[in-house]
């Protein structure tokens, strides 16, 4: 009875909060409210009973990944991004696509909830028995997984960088001098914009002027 | 897991060491012999096709040797698949050879990421499980889109990349979700498990409509026509060895996944799916045809012929019989070999340092080349179905599933829309015989050429002898087909 | 009368977690003097010594004046933002308090949780938002930078800071902090043991809370006072709580893990000996109570080394402190996991269980040896761009 109490609650919670993700204008608002649908689908994992999933569950997502996306929304601060609608047919065929398949989906959901899946062994979530899975009968997806991850980071990494091999820029207008022609925003040996304004010598600091910095003047 | 599973997986392993060599090599100072990352690929390649060819041994003999808890499996099918994906891959590297030394990009991590993609579709090929494959397909999709936008000072190559992305990811939530579904009715992501499991079910919604989710996210890997916004303008703005790689070599494992996860794991519920699919493989020829028709950007019709075949080649998949698998295997084969070389010809002409893209830019081709002319006619030809080209056969085995199948307006919708495609194909075969002027200037190198001449021989070889192939078509698919029958 | 159940799942819980939140409060309070008191005297300064005996009241006067301080809201914050930003962090320091055991069960233990260690590091590592919100919605931008500096630095340090604990959990096979803690006294103190992973998490865990020296994102010679520079009276006070808070979480945390918890004594040739749990739950409340009087006397050393590390190291430049984190920190703690994986492998079969601990705490005594005697050696002096140079011999003039 409290458990379906609870349930309900954190399921409106989830599913308020996931709205305001994909209807609000702010981004930083998507984001944290994206933050908060996240811990009411921990306590979701909570309830049926697998507090480790539950764990993680904030720990990568809460305390890691979005931390980081509102770390580059901040950083790119894209406030109030608006579009101007340049195909209005096309966007109402997506929202008459869109709202289809939600219907389609909330009615398959509906019909199919009332069959009760069969349990054939008690779950059992915690963090032995997840990792004797994950590694004796999971090892081999795990793997792949790990393949997986090192082709992303290699594809950020070579999107991100902001100089190829002669250390000339690769993004924006090519630059006769070979000079980043932002004023040599990044930190050479990261490629990324660094953050320590505090340099010991002001030489040094006004070379490393950050954009930011730069739009504060 | 034993030993001897680890050497059934030789050619992923082999393939996943070497990008990861490839990828150390700039780091231990290779970074300025650039020119050598070519050869360096070549070889991973052929080490690759060795391993793949010793792993048929392990399968002389028995139909398929599932390890990993039936994760993972090497078949004649997978091998079939796998041997292709290596000469694909291998043609693309050779294709690469111009664009990576013309742009300053690097070109290790370029070819590991294409080995990378190779590793994912190998796994694609032998996957039996859906989770395997399902990594699998992440795998070289994440591969795909950084390599679509390879070329980082373009503003159309990291649009492509965006869009690929963007529409990719949508598209493996999409297939993940089908995926849960399957599993949730099924109790298992393997794929005999779900077909025992189905054999014994009465219709059921969330099963039919996890199933549609999961076709509608390989749809989208083949361009299938509600999922093709994407393809022309990734096809467009890609590098165009990528471009290639795409509409051949992405596709085909597509394709592997599509039908392995269809014959084997669905075939109960034939009834219930083939009728959705048909309409998509009939608005895939439809449209895909008709667009092209308008298109002056070769690379753009390329894009709307390659929907197009997405919409043929499913028919193999609607019919569901013997003939169907024989027609996907050949068909992407043959589809594979006509289209590198097509792409191997694009990039061979040139206007101020970019590959030749408007029709324009063929015009006398067969003046200033005449054996690219000559086999840009066979690989049109071919792509059109014409007989005595590679793409009569392929289309043939399609088309008569088909009709054994009970689909025979599908068929005719097939046969139309190939008549339909010729309109468009000639019309680059008469900008390079009859019309005269100055197109694009010609840059022939050896790799290109060697690509154009193996895609050829392919083509013709196939066209004029097709027992060979069609033989071992029929060894690689004949376990799955096994399992059609038994139904 | 009310009845049992209610008693045991709402009222004792409660009157726990406010007991919790009282000393929590009151040791915050302390902190304030403590640390102007210590760092004076680090400093060869005086200190607050005018209100009360030895300025005691100090700890009284600093809140009331932020309580009585004018609340100012910048024009163009985003509102909503700037007044939530200092709530946040609040919640999870709080919460925390209620899965951390002070003392031995059952009297000291207001919730038991059997993965409470991992519940507290997620509840930890939401801190950072309230810091990211507060920052942003400033519409400062030394606010913002500061708050984008805490979030690189906490997921940065989020990772060793996870790490080093598990060297821990494969010692002791839980995440229940009360069984950490009588592992400990049938064993010895893990930091003997994890002495690398004990370093570690001084470390980042030094870092997590934005202490010196690894303050960037407040780094007043920087950054004005990074993201709360818009934060005044009240709101700022809140800031300050949940970062002593969550100071003294950490702290908690170490004692956990590393030393001991509220034991002093161990199990020795299967005896009791010393204060150890099972002697204390013998001696009923009065053990409860000495039991968490020896775990706060354990927790307050922690937070002087706070203090004290605030007193001797020079701040980090932020790339160095990125360094830090991802290129030693993490791979030291993942030679940390596998080498204490292999010696307790090694260990569990022999006649010498106790083996593998002991050459762990030589490995570690070794590791740790090697990274003083690298610090003392210094860095190789190297080329440096000229303006630098220039700016160092001004330095030394």
């Amino acid at each position: 009875m409290v458990e379906l109490a609870v349930f309900f609650v954190f399921a409106a919670v989830a599913v308020i909060f996931a709205l305001v993700v994909i209807l609000h204008r702010n981004p930083v608002v998507s984001a944290l409210s994206l933050v908060a649908s996240f811990f009411a689908l921990a306590v979701m994992y909570v309830l049926l009973e697998a507090p480790f999933l539950a764990a993680l569950q904030v720990i990568v997502y809460a305390g890691a990944i979005m931390v980081l996306f509102l770390f580059v929304i901040m950083l790119l601060n894209l406030q109030h991004q608006r579009e101007e609608t340049t195909r209005p047919i096309q966007q109402a065929l997506g929202y008459v696509f869109s709202a289809a398949f939600g219907i389609g989906l909330i009615f398959y959901l509906i019909k199919y909830a009332w069959i009760r899946a069969e349990q054939t062994t008690p779950f059992n979530s915690d963090a032995r028995a997840i990792g004797i899975r994950l590694f004796e009968a999971y090892v081999f997806p795990f793997e792949m997984v790990s393949i997986l991850l090192l082709a992303a980071i290699v594809g950020a990494l070579l999107l991100s960088q902001r100089t190829d091999l002669r250390g000339r820029p690769t993004t924006g207008v090519d630059h006769p001098s070979g000079q980043n022609p932002e004023g040599a925003a990044a930190s050479p040996r990261t490629g990324q914009p660094s953050f320590d304004a505090g340099q010991p010598s002001p030489a040094a600091a006004s070379r490393r002027a950050d954009p930011h910095h730069e739009g504060a003047k | 897991m034993t030993w001897a599973d680890t050497l059934l997986l030789l050619p992923e392993l082999i393939a996943a060491t070497g990008a990861s060599i490839l990828l150390i090599v700039p780091v231990l100072g290779g970074r300025a012999r650039g020119h050598m990352a070519k050869w360096a690929m070549l070889a991973l390649m052929a080490v690759t096709a060795l391993a793949v060819i010793g792993s048929t041994y392990a399968v002389a003999g028995v139909q398929q040797t599932p390890t990993f808890r039936a994760m993972f499996a090497v078949d004649a099918f997978s091998v079939f698949f796998k041997l292709l994906f290596v000469v694909v891959i291998a043609l693309v590297t050779l294709l690469s050879e111009d664009f990576l030394s013309e742009e300053r990009y690097s070109t290790w991590e370029y070819y590991s990421l294409l080995a990378f993609a190779l590793c994912g579709m190998m796994f694609m090929a032998s996957g039996v499980s859906l989770i395997t494959i399902y990594i699998g397909l992440e795998l070289l999709a994440l591969s795909s889109y950084i390599l679509a936008g390879y070329y980082k000072n373009h503003e159309e190559s990291t649009e492509a990349a965006m869009k690929y992305f963007i529409l990719g990811t949508v598209s493996s939530a999409i297939l993940l979700y089908g995926i849960s579904l399957i599993y949730g009715v099924c109790g298992s992501m393997r794929l005999s498990t779900i077909a025992a499991a189905l054999s014994t079910m009465l219709s059921n919604d969330a099963l039919m409509f996890g199933i549609m989710l999961l076709a509608a996210g390989l749809c989208f890997k083949i361009a299938a026509v509600p999922f093709h916004v994407w393809t022309p303008d990734v096809y467009v703005g890609a590098p165009t060895p990528i471009s290639a790689f795409l509409s051949t070599g992405s596709k085909a494992a597509a394709f592997a996944v599509f039908a392995r996860v269809f014959y084997v794991a669905f075939p109960a519920f034939h009834l219930d799916w083939s009728n959705v699919l048909a309409a998509i493989a009939a608005l895939s020829m439809i449209v895909g045809n008709l667009a092209a028709i308008t298109q002056t950007n070769v690379k753009r019709m390329l894009a709307y012929s390659s929907i197009s075949h997405a919409g043929y080649s499913l028919l193999g998949i609607i019919a569901m019989n013997e003939m169907g698998l024989r027609g996907i295997l050949i068909y992407t084969m043959v589809y594979v070999f006509a289209n590198l070389g097509i792409w191997a010809t694009i990039l061979m002409l040139r206007r101020h340092a970019y590959a030749g893209e408007s029709v324009e830019d063929f015009r006398g081709l067969h003046k200033r080349a005449p054996f690219a002319a000559f086999s840009m006619v066979v690989f049109l030809l071919s792509l059109g179905g014409i007989p005595p080209t590679a793409g009569f056969i392929g289309k043939y085995f399609l088309f008569a599933a088909a009709v054994q199948a009970g689909f025979g307006w599908l068929a005719i919708v097939a046969v139309v829309m190939s008549a339909v495609s010729m309109f468009y194909y000639l019309r680059l075969v008469v900008a390079m015989y009859l019309e005269e002027g100055s197109g694009a200037e010609t840059i022939y190198s050896p790799s290109l050429r060697f690509v154009t001449a193996l895609s050829l021989t392919v083509t013709l070889v196939v066209g004029f002898i097709p027992e060979l192939p069609i033989r071992q078509v029929i060894e690689s698919s004949s376990h799955l087909v096994g399992r059609v029958v038994q139904r | 009368m009310i009845p049992e159940p209610l008693m045991r799942y709402l009222v004792w819980p409660t009157v726990k977690f406010l007991v919790a939140f009282v000393i929590v409060q009151v040791v915050v309070a302390a902190m304030t003097y403590i640390e102007r008191r210590v760092l004076a005297f680090m400093q060869a300064r005086l200190g607050p010594n005018r209100v009360g005996p030895w300025g005691l009241f100090q700890a009284i006067a600093d809140p009331v004046k932020l309580m009585l301080k004018e609340d100012i809201v910048p024009a163009n914050a985003e509102k909503v933002g700037y007044f939530l930003g200092p709530m946040l962090p609040l919640i999870p320091a709080f919460v925390v308090f209620c899965l951390i055991p002070f003392g031995p069960p059952p009297t000291f233990v207001v919730t038991h949780v059997n993965v409470g260690l991992l519940l507290i590091l997620a509840l930890t590592s939401t801190g950072v938002y309230g810091i990211i919100l507060g920052g942003w919605a400033s519409n400062n931008k030394f606010s913002l930078m500061g708050g984008l500096r805490s979030a690189a630095q906490m997921v940065s340090y989020e990772v060793p800071f996870g790490l080093s604990i598990v060297g821990v959990l494969m010692l002791t096979g839980s995440f229940d902090l009360v069984r950490i803690v009588r592992y400990q006294e049938s064993h010895a103190w893990n930091v003997l043991p994890q002495l690398v992973g004990c370093f570690i998490f001084l470390v980042a865990m030094t870092a997590e809370n934005n202490r010196a020296p690894f303050d960037l994102p407040e780094a007043e010679s920087e950054l004005v006072a990074g993201f709360h520079t818009e934060y005044s009276g009240m709101k700022f006070a809140f800031y300050f709580l949940a970062e002593y808070a969550a100071m003294l979480v950490n702290s908690c945390l170490m004692v956990s893990l590393f030393f001991g918890g509220w034991s002093l004594g161990g199990v020795i040739m299967g005896r009791q000996v010393g204060l150890t749990t099972v002697n204390l739950q013998h001696l009923g409340l009065l053990g409860g109570v000495i039991g968490a009087t020896i775990f706060l006397v354990k927790v307050m050393l922690f937070m002087v080394a706070y203090i004290w590390f605030r007193g001797t190291f020079p701040r980090f430049r932020f790339d160095q402190f990125m360094d830090l984190g991802l290129k030693w920190m993490i791979p030291l703690s993942l030679v940390n996991i596998v080498v204490t994986g292999i010696l307790i492998l090694a260990g569990a079969g022999t006649r010498y269980p106790a083996m593998g601990e002991v050459v762990l705490t030589l490995f570690g005594i070794v590791v740790i040896a090697a990274v003083i005697l690298f610090l003392m050696k210094g860095p190789k002096p190297k080329a440096r761009p000229a303006g630098v140079a220039h700016a160092r011999r001004v330095s030394e003039v």
